[in-house]
């Protein structure tokens, strides 16, 4: 009990800390806005296109949601000292880090449903397997997160956490089947797209959104887990190493 | 000395924030915050934030944050470096009373005078070991009942030192820097045939200090550092760890 109501307040700090700051509330809203403008103006087919448009918006939102937050509440508490007074506390390493990534998990996920919510308005969704897509959007949410993580901790500036991110992002926006299909892409560059998360959350959406997925959802979400257990497992190998040690 | 604060938080946030990091549930951590901040005489600066606060009201913000789940050891490093000498008085007193209220606690610090108040034991460390560890009674044992005088005149020399030790038996001299004498005895020094002798001898007396013997000379004693220049270096940004 006593574990959970640090746990609890960790994360609570942090929502009111960093999340719900009006600044990161409304760039929460705006950046999925905008990503699906782009997608929109890109396909230019209009309201018809949104199922097809709609797995790259809520992967890019949760991405580019999860990457950044991390940069802040893990590499700039580090280097402000505030991480220090986190790591006496009598809690598991394990549950203080998830404690402390569980705000970007939720704020990545309540990001994934902004443009949801829109396409709602627009588009008949009723075709969608929700039971297959929200748990899609939580796990690319964690991946994401642990993605972040494992890049926060492995730098010690704030700048340095952004820059290194956009080396994971990119390729992997351009690589993970949103822009175009994984078996279009030149032969030899398809294998490195399953080198990410992102391909197997992203191959989840397009089959639960309009049945265009090309593995089975349950190998999809099995290997988007065993991604996010080595992710955190490599982040709290990095942090027991040389924060703690 | 833990310094690791949210910076955007008011002190009670803050202190309620730590307590919930020891599992305390929220009407304890409340109740336990109110009661540190008023014996911290933070209170009226409770709902002010962390980052407003002068250097010595964070200091004891920080101390109250690390006993606000009533540890048994404390471990404070340097706590009254750096900031005024009211709010270094009243943090000394905050750790006596810790200190005669059950808690242990370890101290580090540069201010020998700090040490021998605050503290029952005291290791000496320099370059990281300790040289010496005992009770401040054993410690000071050796200088008790002990005489110092320090004398300034215009000249001294190994030779004027030698003439003091042959004419004063029972007296130690020694030449600590250029101009300064220091007599010690195990009885009260009279100080009008020292100044004859040294007038006669062709130096002019222009001093002549009775000195208190402190833990200071202990120090220096076991580990040949001289104090000043121990805090000098610290303040600094170097120095003896």
């Amino acid at each position: 009990m006593k574990r959970w109501i640090a746990f609890w307040n960790i994360l609570l700090k942090d929502l009111r800390t960093y999340y719900l700051k009006p600044p990161n509330i409304s760039w929460g809203l705006i950046f999925p806005l905008a990503w699906t403008g782009m997608f929109f103006v890109k396909s230019g087919s209009g309201l018809g296109s949104i199922p097809t448009v709609l797995p790259g918006v809520v992967a890019v939102s949760i991405l580019f949601g999860t990457t950044s937050m991390l940069a802040v509440t893990v590499t700039f508490e580090k280097k402000n000292h505030s991480f220090e007074r986190l790591l006496l506390a009598p809690i598991p390493l394990e549950l203080l880090m998830l404690a402390k990534t569980a705000g970007a998990i939720l704020f990545g996920t309540v990001n994934a449903f902004v443009p949801v919510i829109m396409a709602a308005f627009l588009s008949d969704l009723s075709q969608v397997a929700w039971a297959a897509f929200v748990p899609a959007v939580v796990l690319i949410s964690v991946a994401s997160t642990f993605l972040g993580l494992f890049i926060a901790v492995a730098v010690s500036e704030v700048f340095e956490a952004q820059t290194f991110s956009n080396f994971f992002r990119f390729p992997m926006i351009f690589l993970c089947g949103l822009f175009f299909p994984i078996e279009k892409l030149p032969v030899y560059l398809q294998p490195l797209s399953y080198v990410f998360p992102l391909t197997y959350g992203v191959d989840v959406l397009h089959g639960s959104i309009h049945g265009a997925n090309i593995m089975p959802f349950s190998l999809d979400l099995t290997i988007l887990g065993a991604f996010c257990v080595v992710l955190f497992g490599l982040s709290l190998y990095r942090i027991s190493r040389s924060w703690i040690a | 000395m833990l310094t690791g604060l949210a910076r955007p938080d008011a002190g009670t946030i803050h202190l309620c924030f730590c307590a919930a990091l020891y599992g305390m549930g929220k009407a304890e951590r409340e109740s336990r915050a109110r009661e540190l901040l008023d014996r911290f005489d933070l209170a009226e600066a409770a709902n002010r934030k962390f980052a407003g606060y002068s250097k010595g009201m964070k200091r004891k913000l920080t101390i109250a944050a690390g006993i606000i789940h009533r540890p048994a050891i404390l471990f404070l490093d340097e706590p009254t470096t750096g900031i005024d000498v009211a709010s270094a008085r009243h943090l000394r007193q905050l750790i006596d009373d810790l200190n005669r209220n059950g808690t242990t606690i370890f101290l580090t610090t540069h201010y020998i005078e700090e040490a021998e108040r605050l503290c029952d034991r005291i290791a000496f460390i320099v370059s990281g070991r300790i040289v010496w560890i005992d009770t401040v009674d054993h410690l000071v044992q050796p200088i008790q009942g002990k005489h110092v005088v320090q004398i300034t005149s215009t000249h001294t020399s190994q030779a004027l030192h030698a003439g003091l030790s042959q004419a004063f038996p029972g007296v130690e001299f020694s030449l600590p820097g250029p101009g300064r004498i220091r007599v010690q005895a195990d009885t009260p020094i009279h100080v009008g045939p020292l100044i004859r002798f040294l007038e006669d001898h062709g130096a002019e007396v222009t001093e002549a200090r009775r000195m208190q013997m402190s833990l200071e000379d202990i120090f220096v004693r076991i580990t040949g550092i001289a104090a000043d220049a121990m805090r000098k270096e610290k303040e600094k940004g170097g120095g003896p760890k």
